[in-house]
């Protein structure tokens, strides 16, 4: 089977290759990847290169596809997994597979499966490890996304807090509690807002920041404090850059300013993380969701609060199998909806461009149709673009009926009608 | 303010009045009320934490009330005998009952015997525990031999807790392990201090051990003292490599990179609250590992540069406790009567009431390790090792020193429950 994938080679070098897939093995399955979301953890691998914790040392010459979060159809199964799963069916991948304590992941660590592909060998680790998921939804796009829900749903459950006079940890934020999201109007930090007023362990005080108006108030509409108040969540959005001393601001939002419980930070940037440290209660559990590209990223943290106070920190990067179903359940109920996060459309040939400028490009998820050509497209400049090409005219009309959010409806639209990718 | 009663039990007592006034006084305690304990203090070990609280006066956290109006006494490590029981408790305890006292709350309030109390401290001869005290497990009998064998169950009891915070995280779930890694790496940073010392022989005679074991200072005395006491070839005999390494940070750090190979510690215990020390720590911490700042620092704003790379991919990650619980203080004297742990390797010196202000006021600077003040005598601060030359000066207490050198000789050159004996048996005669 011939597959076209994006693959990368050392620092910044991603290239997109033809090549030609190995006969899947007995216990291997080979699949039509459809939809992959880039990710700034992809960015990362790419300007890091080999020296990525995930990535095979001799990148060079076995490079890895990159994309992990991704979602298409089953085409062929190999015998030893028959008669779990079928052609046909839609999946989706937890790649952080923890396989025999190795870090490799799709997405890093192989040559033949990665999101931003049009096939790929799924590699008997994988479903040895559970980490093959049948999608039952209608739309690809949510499939991919629920890998980058799941990081959500996992890192809320790798909080946790202390009791008094005992050494077992209460997992999972403080129920009832005075939660912070700090730079938290990005695609991760909408889906942890929708993630944590919709599920079944909520904080009491919510307030999300930003230094972003434009973002904020997306933020404000998209999730909206009244939402919030209906899932007995008081929400608000905070813009710190407009307030004098945002400590105390943040503060004077808990109850008798006693501070947060549970602060988790989107953005790897020192005075936010120690603007973090500084707004814990007692007790109080920081959570480094950003993950940092500098191996040196340090911020200034207050020891005399862990030594006392039991001040503590939390970092996850990926959630596990378990979030990834959480995820699943929850969008299939609704509760969670994912087309939130997604700014930007674009085909296979759009991959390396927007991975390696991935920080410099505005707005939430770009999410990539990997058998299309399409260059990345703001969801927001359809109706402009609409003018002299009649597939994004159709498109803007699609969209403009969903709240200026990505659709099912659209995605259908899109894969009947777009360029195929040569 | 102190209520003068009739008949109200008179004491004398180390209290602090504010930053650096500490006076030793007589005073009445109040009246007994129907659920409270009189008790008479016999042994308090001086802790860095009194020196701090000193030093801080109405700034430290445990402190509650304005001290120049309620001043506190000090001393939370303390042993003693039950005087007298309220009538409401007559059925718990009973007059000649010794017991220890715990500086942590049930509740979690931040009050503390030693801290925040008029009427209770360590360094004392009388004083009453509350029954709010009591409830809250600041209170508990004692059946070990010695009373300064009962003082030292509360540093134990900070060691065991601080093992027992440590945790670590499995790929792929969110329940932690509780404590030490087991058959892990194990560092005890500026470790040969009077707790290091409780650390390493909880580390290698716990219920959980760590496969390598190490120990470094910069102190050379201390830590060839530690050395002594716990020999690498003792550790080996329970399956623990147990190093001890010298030097400034700098140099240790480079030793301790040298002996796990890179790879990182599972588990980092500092015993100084020094930034450096603490960078370095953040440094030594391998996948998953566990660094547990055990000292507290003075200042409220002490912070340290610590790497959230680590924290995010490595899982890297913090534990600070001050003060065991009342199960942390049950496993300490468990250990103790089976003869596991060996609280007397702390003890350096002894003294009396008298001499225990200038023990607190200078502490950081004074030699060897423990402390331990008799509360009942009058006594100079006077070290162990010291004991057999004192005997031969021509001093009034020559006759006690000579027999306490014999007995310590008899003994390893360690304080001993017969050592305490004899010293309290010339009660009265100093």
């Amino acid at each position: 089977m011939k597959t076209k994938a994006v693959r990368i080679y050392g620092k910044n070098d991603l290239r997109l290759d033809d090549f030609e897939l190995p006969p899947i093995k007995d216990d291997e399955i080979l699949a039509r990847v459809v939809s992959d979301s880039i990710c700034m953890s992809s960015y990362k691998f790419a300007h890091q290169g080999e020296e990525h914790k995930r990535a095979p040392k001799d990148i060079a010459n076995n490079p890895s596809i990159i994309g992990h979060e991704f979602c298409g159809d089953i085409i062929e199964v190999g015998s030893k997994w028959k008669s779990k799963y079928q052609a046909g069916k839609k999946f989706t991948i937890q790649p952080a597979l923890n396989y025999k304590g190795s870090l490799d992941a799709p997405g890093y660590s192989y040559s033949n499966i990665g999101g931003n592909a049009t096939y790929v060998v799924i590699p008997n680790e994988v479903m040895e490890m559970d980490c093959l998921l049948e999608y039952s939804g209608d739309a690809y796009f949510m499939g991919s996304l629920t890998e980058p829900l799941s990081c959500v749903a996992g890192t809320f459950h790798a909080h946790y807090h202390t009791k008094n006079g005992s050494y077992i940890h209460e997992m999972g934020i403080r129920e009832g509690g005075n939660m912070a999201i700090l730079a938290g109007v990005g695609p991760m930090g909408l889906a942890a807002i929708d993630y944590i007023i919709h599920c079944n362990r909520k904080p009491s005080v919510l307030v999300v920041t930003d230094v972003d108006d434009a973002r904020l108030q997306r933020a404000a509409k998209l999730l909206s404090p009244n939402e919030a108040k209906k899932n007995g969540v008081s929400l608000s959005y905070v813009n710190t850059k407009n307030v004098a001393d945002p400590i105390a601001h943040l503060m004077s939002l808990t109850p008798k300013s006693e501070g947060f419980d549970d602060v988790l930070v989107f953005a790897p940037v020192k005075p936010v993380v120690e603007q973090a440290d500084k707004i814990l209660k007692r007790d109080g559990c920081l959570n480094f969701f950003a993950g940092p590209s500098d191996p040196e990223f340090k911020a200034e943290f207050n020891f005399y609060n862990v030594h006392y106070n039991n001040t503590h920190v939390v970092g996850t990067s990926g959630g596990n199998t378990e979030d990834m179903r959480e995820s699943l359940e929850m969008m299939g109920e609704g509760k969670l909806n994912p087309s939130i996060l997604v700014t930007h459309i674009g085909g296979l040939d759009a991959v390396i461009p927007t991975t390696l400028d991935l920080p410099n490009i505005a707005g939430g998820k770009k999410l990539i149709y990997t058998h299309i050509s399409m260059p990345l497209t703001p969801i927001s400049e359809f109706r402009e673009k609409g003018k002299t090409d009649p597939l994004f005219a159709k498109l803007a009309d699609i969209v403009e009926r969903y709240d200026g959010l990505w659709s099912v409806e659209a995605e259908k639209y899109l894969l009947e009608s777009a360029k195929k990718i040569a | 303010m102190i209520q003068k009663i009739q008949d109200a039990p008179l004491t004398r007592a180390l209290r602090l009045y504010g930053e650096g006034d500490l006076r030793l006084e007589d005073f009445s305690l109040p009246q007994l009320n129907p659920s409270d304990v009189l008790v008479r203090i016999f042994c308090d070990s001086v802790c860095m934490s009194t020196y701090k609280l000193l030093n801080q006066g109405d700034r430290h956290k445990r402190v509650i009330a304005n001290l120049a109006k309620q001043p506190i006494i000090v001393g939370h490590e303390f042993c003693g005998e039950i005087v007298a029981v309220g009538t409401d408790r007559k059925e718990e305890f009973h007059p000649g009952q010794k017991f220890i006292a715990l500086p942590v709350r049930k509740d979690g309030a931040i009050e503390a015997p030693g801290y925040s109390y008029e009427y209770i401290g360590g360094a004392s001869t009388l004083g009453v525990f509350h029954s709010d005290l009591i409830d809250n497990g600041c209170f508990l009998p004692f059946q070990g031999s010695a009373f300064f064998l009962g003082a030292l169950t509360e540093p134990y009891a900070c060691v065991i807790g601080a093992f027992k915070a440590n945790y670590h995280c499995q790929r792929g779930s969110y329940q932690h392990q509780m404590g030490i890694r087991p058959g892990g790496l194990c560092a005890l940073l500026a470790g040969s201090g009077p707790m290091g010392l409780a650390a390493i022989d909880y580390a290698i005679n716990g219920d959980t051990t760590p496969s390598v074991l190490v120990v470094s200072s910069r102190n050379r005395e201390k830590l060839a003292r530690a050395m002594r006491l716990f020999p690498p070839e003792e550790a080996e005999k329970k399956g623990i490599t147990l190093h001890y390494v010298i030097g400034d940070t700098v140099e240790a750090e480079r030793q301790l990179l040298q002996i796990c190979e890179g790879q990182g510690f599972d588990d980092i215990f500092i015993f100084a609250p020094d930034k450096a020390l603490v960078e370095s720590a953040d440094r030594l911490l391998g996948q998953d590992g566990c660094l547990n700042f055990f000292a507290g620092p003075s200042d409220a704003k002490f912070s340290v540069n610590f790497n959230f790379y680590k924290a995010h991919y490595s899982g890297t990650h913090l534990v600070g406790t001050s003060g065991g619980s009342g199960e942390d203080v049950a496993e300490a004297i468990r250990l103790m009567e089976l003869g596991r742990i060996r609280p007397e390797v702390l003890v350096t010196h002894i003294g009396g009431l008298s001499s225990a202000a200038d023990s607190v006021r200078n502490l950081p600077n004074l030699p060897g390790g423990k402390k331990l003040h008799y509360t009942q005598i009058d006594l100079p601060l006077i070290a162990i090792d010291e004991l057999e030359a004192l005997a031969s000066d021509d001093s009034p207490n020559q006759k006690l020193y000579k027999a306490l050198a014999e007995c310590v000789s008899q003994h390893a050159g360690l304080w001993n429950a017969e050592a305490e004996k004899i010293l309290l048996s010339h009660l009265g005669k100093l």
